[in-house]
């Protein structure tokens, strides 16, 4: 059964570093995010982890290998392994990127971009329409930020994401710190991407801390707080759109267990309340 | 999608183009390896140039799967210093390239780094490291019950080595060592102590272990992957007929320190 989380909730990316000690007071956050590749294979000091954070909290799947904007067959396989992982958990959702990750034998194990076109989009949402008509749980694309822009690009950024998601009928998992490292990195209104984001498809929103290099280029690193501009536009996001789920990401350089939940409550207490909206996430398979 | 699959093809040979390890934990990226179609294809802009752009993502790939195998072998980096481990893991994984499964990244850093470093040591501390974590992710197996036990010798069931269970030699006491960097604790310098053994590197639950013991057990357990136990007794016995003193010692042992699994026949 598909443990659904309140409209407003507060998560967290679950990593394996803080199981301990959110295992024994994870208090402050309302549900888990973890990496859905993490947990696929047979050792059972993952799977027991895992069954633990369950026990506790909704565990929302999130991956990084599926592939969307790739150009090798779909790996079925794969997202059913993930499917079936999702009914076991009774995960809400799953969500992955609007990227590439391989070319024939080759992996990137990164989050690749391709030029911003029709032709592309098309080929990414009949992809994303086989993963949601393969899943049971509703799917979610994660907007993706980037450090190159491509002069073969005919659409904005926020164009070919809307033009994947509607085409496929799917959900937006909105990454707010992806949006703000593209609009730094390429320079575009982070304010202009919100305001085309279509609030009711969003499963729930991502926020994370980067690196500016020495250059200015920035990049999604997420090893350090939420900057303060993130939370601006995390708050504009939330007028515009809000109630939505939120999940704070720290991935490198982590910090403790406290210290990851107390962002959490940032992230409540930098949002305000003035917003109206669906108390429950109402959440189907499209 | 041949365009698109021609950009991809572009792209995946210009990031995974090898860096330049000059000395002194410095990397460079020589961006004369870049297929110049891809360079055209990304306009340089706000004063970052396209190679720059380009040269976020390749540093991206090759510093996530070293420090990966960083990660994977603290003790060669700790006996090697990460200076010159650096660049000793982007040469194995230019002839290695990853799969998809990362745990499985630094299968064959062991082999390779014997084939490459003068000393031993770095290869012995990569098997070391290399056991801790396959003893680590192996799936797990029923352990014996007591009534399995009691059924041992119905001929209805057997004992087979848990997947866990890593059998190797060393030189060195490594395992101590190993366990401070993983705590974060303060260790000193070099190598550990001389301590020449065969080990069992094993895992109950969360809790991985690594005993010393006797060679004649190790030939045993080495025998018994893959064999069922009778056959491997019947081999140790017939080599080594000493051994056969030892056999009920070793099963209190295995069973102790959850070597064994149970598999009906």
């Amino acid at each position: 059964m598909s443990r659904a989380f309140a409209r407003d909730a507060v998560g967290v990316g679950l990593r394996p570093p803080h199981f301990a000690d959110a295992f024994q007071d994870p208090s402050g956050v309302d549900f888990f995010e973890v990496i859905a590749e993490n947990y696929l294979g047979t050792g059972p000091v993952p799977a027991a982890n895992l069954e633990k954070a369950r026990n506790l909290r909704p565990v929302a799947l999130h991956g990084v290998s599926l592939d969307l904007l790739g150009t090798d067959p779909l790996d079925l396989d794969h997202v059913r392994r993930v499917g079936a992982l999702a009914e076991h958990l009774g995960a809400p959702c799953f969500s992955d990127h609007l990227c590439w990750t391989r070319l024939d034998t080759w992996r990137s194990h990164d989050l690749l971009p391709t030029p911003f076109t029709e032709e592309i989009a098309d080929h990414a949402a009949r992809r994303a329409e086989i993963v949601q008509g393969t899943l049971s749980v509703p799917f979610g694309i994660e907007n993706l930020s980037s450090y190159a822009a491509f002069s073969g690009s005919t659409l904005t950024e926020w164009e070919f994401y809307r033009r994947v998601v509607d085409g496929a009928r799917v959900w937006r998992m909105l990454d707010i710190n992806n949006i703000f490292v593209s609009a730094r990195n390429h320079d575009f209104d982070p304010r202009a991407y919100l305001e085309s984001v279509d609030w009711d498809r969003v499963l729930y929103v991502h926020l994370a801390g980067h690196h500016i290099r020495p250059d200015g280029l920035r990049i999604d690193t997420h090893d350090a707080p939420v900057c303060a501009e993130v939370w601006d536009l995390y708050r504009d996001a939330w007028t515009l759109g809000g109630p939505f789920p939120t999940v704070i990401e720290w991935d490198d350089n982590l910090p403790s267990w406290a210290r990851l939940v107390e962002e959490a409550t940032s992230a409540r207490r930098r949002r305000g309340s003035d917003v109206a909206g669906p108390e429950r996430i109402a959440l189907e398979a499209a | 999608m041949n365009a698109l699959r021609d950009f991809q093809r572009r792209w995946a040979e210009s990031t995974s183009a090898p860096l330049q390890f000059p000395g002194q934990g410095r990397t460079e990226i020589p961006e004369e390896d870049y297929d110049t179609q891809i360079l055209l294809e990304i306009p340089g802009s706000k004063g970052v140039p396209a190679a720059a752009r380009l040269g976020a993502y390749r540093l991206q790939y090759w510093f996530r799967l070293i420090t990966l195998l960083q990660k994977d072998f603290p003790l060669v980096g700790h006996i090697l210093g990460w200076e010159e481990f650096n660049p000793l893991a982007a040469r194995y994984l230019q002839a290695h390239p990853p799969a998809e499964d990362l745990d499985r990244l630094g299968d064959l850093f062991p082999t390779w780094l014997r084939a490459q470093a003068p000393s031993t040591l770095p290869a012995e501390a990569a098997r070391v490291d290399l056991a801790w974590n396959q003893a680590f992710s192996a799936r797990e197996l029923p352990a014996p019950s007591p009534v399995d036990l009691d059924r041992l010798g119905s001929g209805e069931i057997g004992i087979v080595l848990q997947p866990a269970v890593r059998i190797l030699s060393a030189t060195r006491d490594w395992f101590p060592l190993r366990i401070s960097i993983l705590q974060e604790q303060p260790v000193p310098g070099g190598s550990p102590r001389p301590l020449r053994s065969a080990w069992v590197v094993s895992r109950t639950g969360s809790v991985l272990r690594a005993e010393p013991v006797e060679p004649l057990l190790a030939v045993f357990l080495r025998d018994l992957r893959g064999r069922p136990w009778i056959d491997a007794l019947e081999r140790l016995v017939g080599k080594h007929p000493e051994a056969a003193g030892s056999i009920s010692g070793w099963f209190a042992r295995g069973l102790a320190l959850g070597w064994w699994a149970v598999e009906t026949c």
